[in-house]
């Protein structure tokens, strides 16, 4: 499928559109900048060595995402120690009184509390969440990445969420 | 009635589902009104966990970092990646990555050319149906780059992909959820379909001008939700789209826009930024660090304002324009905040409950600057701004100081009196320098004259402030 500098090229565009969301889904998952950086060339390394298999007809969004998926897990299962993002440091520490202040508004403790308990949620629902934020896959494109079937998908995201709607219920 | 299952209402919600099984619940939803609260409910939901989940996890310096890393691997790379390469990162320190791709750059960077419309107008480079955006072009011709990054025509305009308005003519196109979009010439932009809100195409702005209605467009770290029957101005410039600066391919490195028609909604990426209403008339500039209101009801104001820096303590924020730049926000967004929600909801599902945290944050930021004036033993502000740059002179009766901001730098001066603080100022400050007068109190303090300055305050806590216009020196 066309000459290697065509290959570079049609990659290297690609990581030009999307290394955005793929970032953001690999520092998810991994819970670091150096991580995600990482994983984004393990992305790109694997696209470029199977990109005879890549059908230019799909999604390469989906198709990037398929195997940014499956670095971040072998990542995970590497070094079994899951970060989350809770873990990780302030990028804008050092704030002022009154952007601190700021942070005590209604909205961000709201947002806290979300946070919080998207921790709580089992990975498998967190993973199948961040997949369609940042990739944006559908819950069949899911259940294909995950190996599980599409009404699970489904049913893994209704009751993981059930426990964030009682909190946010007895909140307001 | 036959009801969907729940979760099938939590996938729709969260945008899971595709097709004709969409379409199929959008339309129970449609006609039953207790699925479709508890799918409202899901909504509201579901942009609070996507914030939570993506806001944190976005980081343009790391990203534009990683696609360096990335475009530098990809010029390394072998074709027949040795079996035994696969999975190294996994195993290697980073320091041997670095060291192994460290001195190879061109083969990457030398990919993405700007060859000016004209040059190569011969080839129409096709676009298959399945890559073409929701939008249909009325007039202009679209130009896109081909493998070797040449900017050629092409047959329509293409989805996720930059490319520019092209001939003489400027480009008008109309999207599938009727937003209209006018682009100048030579204007560098992209469609895309907003993250989480399938089937929603969303304008990226890179470079040039454009006027867009009804419209959700963005430009680098700032987004604008032109409401149902709002236009909106955008001037947007990344001087150097070129092969040796790759991160200008991400977002522009400076941006106007301005509110023509209707209500327009800003939302910054950045964390911590929330909602900004914005009104008729006013105008917004970033400058690649802050966000500035620079007009407002048609009028320019005498200096930028800070907007989202207020923590920074920047007493160019205490002046009275202001503050009667954010009473007339309240005044204008108080009655119609409800309205507000209920149109930008119907329109992309945003929250906006933001916007109405965002009036109280920006209340808040009032309070904290008066309280910032009142501690800063600061007695008197006056501000120029000659050439784009602000020239802030303060007293605290002892000495002056005057801090010279230009764009991306801050310089300060002090000295114990007037005439040997002018010798320390760059010359083109000097001459508007002269105009500012000084008295000694019956303190023996140094003050601005009183007679050209506003009080702000009372007693020993009272504040001078004067506003000098912008000049230029062309004008």
């Amino acid at each position: 499928m066309g000459s290697e500098n065509d290959r570079r090229s049609e990659l290297s565009r690609l990581a030009v559109l999307h290394h955005g969301p793929l970032f953001g889904y690999c520092r998810r998952r991994l819970g670091s900048d150096s991580e995600a950086d990482d994983a984004l060339q393990e992305t790109f390394m694997r696209a470029f060595k199977y990109y005879g298999s890549y059908d230019p007809s799909r999604d390469a969004r989906k198709w990037l995402f398929g195997i940014a998926h499956n670095v971040c897990v072998e990542i995970a299962r590497t070094r079994k120690k899951h970060t989350t993002v809770a873990d990780m440091p302030d990028p804008e520490g050092g704030r002022s009184a009154t952007e601190v202040a700021l942070e005590k508004l209604a909205h961000e403790e709201n947002l806290e509390l979300v946070r919080r308990e998207l921790e709580k949620l089992p990975d498998r629902a967190r993973r199948i969440l961040e997949l369609r934020f940042f990739g944006q896959l559908s819950s069949a494109e899911i259940a294909e990445l995950e190996d599980m079937k599409e009404t699970a998908v489904r049913v893994t995201v209704h009751r993981a969420l059930e426990g964030l709607r009682a909190k946010l219920a007895k909140q307001e | 009635m036959q009801h969907p299952e729940e979760h099938d209402i939590t996938a729709l919600a969260y945008d899971l589902v595709e097709g004709a099984e969409r379409e199929s619940l959008l339309t129970h939803l449609a006609e039953c009104d207790a699925c479709r609260a508890v799918y409202d409910t899901y909504r509201d939901e579901q942009a609070s966990v996507r914030e939570a989940i993506v806001r944190d996890a976005r980081s343009g310096a790391a990203e534009a970092k990683a696609l360096e890393n990335t475009l530098r691997m990809l010029g390394t790379i072998e074709a027949e990646t040795p079996a035994e390469k696969r999975g190294r990162l996994l195993r290697l320190p980073r320091w041997v990555l670095v060291a192994e791709v460290a001195a190879v750059l061109a083969v990457a960077v030398g990919l993405f050319f700007i060859i000016k419309p004209g040059e190569a107008v011969e080839d129409v480079l096709p676009v298959a149906e399945a890559d073409r955006a929701p939008a249909e072009v009325q007039q202009g011709v679209v130009y896109m780059r081909d493998t070797a990054g040449e900017w050629k025509p092409a047959e329509a305009l293409p989805m996720d992909e930059w490319v520019m308005a092209g001939d003489a003519k400027q480009l008008n196109f109309t999207l599938a959820d009727g937003s209209k979009v006018q682009l100048e010439q030579g204007a560098v932009f992209r469609i895309a379909l907003e993250n989480g809100e399938a089937g929603k195409p969303v304008v990226y702005m890179l470079h040039g001008n454009g006027e867009l209605d009804s419209a959700v467009v963005r430009a680098g770290e700032t987004g604008f939700y032109a409401l149902p029957g709002a236009r909106i101005r955008l001037q947007c410039e990344s001087s150097e789209l070129g092969p040796r600066n790759l991160r200008a391919w991400s977002s522009p490195r400076s941006m106007n826009a301005q509110v023509l028609d209707g209500d327009v909604v800003m939302k910054a990426s950045r964390r911590g930024l929330g909602y900004m209403p914005l009104r008729n008339g006013e105008k917004v500039e970033w400058d690649g660090e802050n966000f500035s209101v620079i007009e407002a009801d048609g009028e320019a104001l005498p200096f930028g304002i800070q907007v989202w820096s207020a923590a920074d303590g920047a007493l160019e924020e205490t002046t009275p324009q202001y503050e009667e730049a954010m009473r007339k926000h309240f005044e204008y967004m108080r009655p119609r905040i409800e309205d507000f929600e209920k149109r930008m909801r119907a329109h992309n599902g945003e929250r906006m409950r933001d916007v109405r945290q965002e009036m109280q944050q920006l209340e808040l930021f009032l309070r904290g600057m008066q309280f910032e004036i009142e501690q800063s033993g600061v007695h008197d502000v006056v501000l120029l701004v000659v050439d784009g740059s602000t020239l802030q002179v303060t007293t605290d009766g002892e000495t002056i100081s005057a801090t010279v901001q230009e764009k991306r730098s801050s310089v300060t001066y002090k000295a114990a009196t007037p005439e040997d603080l002018r010798e320390l100022l760059p010359a083109r400050f000097q001459e508007q320098f002269d105009e500012i007068e000084f008295e000694r109190d019956e303190h023996g303090r140094l003050r601005l004259a009183g007679s050209q300055a506003e009080a702000k305050g009372s007693g020993d806590k009272q504040v001078k402030v004067k506003i000098v216009r912008e000049t230029r020196s062309d004008d």
